[in-house]
């Protein structure tokens, strides 16, 4: 495995300079896949399982920087238009907007404005990790305020419901992505 | 789970079914959707679900078409446990409606399956790619979306043969804290990682080497263009969804 990612990352650094928009499409891409993936593989754990979806969330950013939210977008449009992509196989655009909906649209917009966060100010310290808790906020706060619609106005209960079961999860996960993350480079 | 993402992998085929234009099935599986989650009455959602077994027997796609509804049956039971479980936790518990609604439930999740799978199994990546071209969506989208799709099958299955493979060096994923049991996923997650990018590489390379982007204006090989049978099948699938909507608008179904 070590040779691997090795040879990898020499790969990578060569083409550090600059990323051409091939690849940056071709990853995004791949990214997508990997949530759809993501979304699968469930976790079992109390009190919520966990799906690995934000962990690639997040390692989108790190990666793909601007162009994460690409990445999320095409994620959605599988989905909507019919791949059975969203957590625990659904499908369609009832999933949108449906309860759980807000948290899809914050992996747009929480990609979108940490990604472009990453990418100005990569070379500073601690950027990597400000942009991850700037994604999960926006993640949450989306998916919060669109719960609390959904249960007519009760943010008390969809905080309770919704965001504090996945915190400590997200925060493991996103542990493990900025420990994978600082080995890759685009 | 790959088994039932098999069941939406495209085959070519010369039916009918297989040459429409992909938007003529768009049409359709907008429709249809909207029908499938608009009702909740039983008899509704069977029909809709019925109502694609013709198209799977005009399109000859019934072995993998059953391989993608077969391959659903967990997720099927989950959804009816999953709904089962709160209506008998809702306050005026009532076992027959509670019984009735996850059925439903259930069976509308296998029309969607049902609907969507014919789409796939009948649409080729290119054509549709085409075809959001064709209704305005950016290029780069576009192919991004085509890519996406054609990986997703592809990576599902990867993930399968991965996790399989790390079990039996005698990896134990249902074990420990929290802590622990993300640490378990390392061992999957790093060989999926690294196998995707070099995949990704592969692919980037191949497109730098055609020399993507280089020329500014695209022209495409073929233009797609709506014939009379793909107008009759919207005008079908639009009969289709004024007739079923029309249950509830003057009988009331639900």
């Amino acid at each position: 495995m070590v040779n691997f990612t090795d040879d990898l990352m020499v790969k990578m650094h060569s083409h550090a300079a600059k990323v051409s928009k091939a690849r940056a499409l071709v990853f995004s891409a791949v990214f997508s896949a990997m949530m759809a993936v993501g979304g699968l593989i469930a976790i079992p754990f109390f009190p919520v399982p966990l799906t690995l979806q934000t962990f690639f969330a997040y390692l989108s950013v790190l990666y793909l920087k601007k162009w994460a939210f690409l990445s999320q977008l095409i994620y959605i449009g599988l989905g909507l238009i019919g791949l059975p992509v969203f957590g625990g196989g659904a499908s369609g655009y009832s999933v949108l907007i449906g309860p759980a909906g807000g948290f899809l649209v914050g992996f747009i917009a929480g990609t979108l404005l940490s990604g472009n966060l990453l990418q100005k100010t990569a070379e500073m310290r601690y950027a990597t990790a400000a942009a991850m808790l700037l994604c999960a906020a926006v993640i949450f706060m989306a998916g919060w305020l669109w719960l609390a619609y959904w249960l007519q106005g009760n943010f008390t209960g969809a905080l309770l419901a919704g965001v504090l079961p996945f915190l400590p999860g997200d925060a493991a996960k996103m542990a493990l992505a900025l420990i994978i993350g600082k080995k890759m480079r685009l | 789970m790959s088994k039932m993402l098999s069941g939406f992998e495209f085959r070519r085929g010369t039916t009918i079914f297989h040459k429409m234009d992909p938007r003529a099935k768009l049409v359709y599986i907008v429709l249809f959707t909207a029908l499938s989650v608009i009702f909740l009455n039983i008899f509704v959602l069977i029909a809709i679900f019925f109502s694609t077994i013709p198209i799977v027997l005009i399109a000859r796609i019934n072995s993998k078409w059953w391989q993608s509804i077969w391959g659903s049956k967990f997720f099927i039971a989950m959804i009816f446990l999953f709904n089962f479980v709160i209506f008998v936790f809702s306050p005026n518990l009532n076992l027959m409606s509670a019984l009735l609604t996850a059925t439903s439930m259930s069976i509308r999740f296998l029309a969607l399956i049902s609907i969507f799978s014919v789409f796939f199994l009948t649409t080729s990546p290119e054509d549709l790619t085409q075809s959001m071209v064709q209704l305005k969506v950016p290029y780069d989208y576009a192919l991004t979306f085509n890519m996406a799709m054609r990986f997703v099958p592809t990576l599902s299955r990867e993930t399968q043969i991965i996790m399989d493979a790390q079990k039996s060096r005698g990896l134990e994923m249902e074990k420990g804290n929290l802590i622990q049991r993300i640490r378990n996923y390392i061992p999957v997650l790093i060989p999926l990682i690294i196998s995707s990018f070099r995949r990704a590489e592969l692919v980037a390379d191949a497109m730098e080497s055609r020399a993507f982007g280089a020329s500014k204006k695209r022209v495409s090989m073929f233009i797609l263009t709506l014939g009379w049978i793909d107008a009759a099948f919207i005008i079908i699938s639009a009969l289709g969804f004024i007739g079923i909507l029309s249950l509830r608008l003057f009988l009331g179904i639900a």
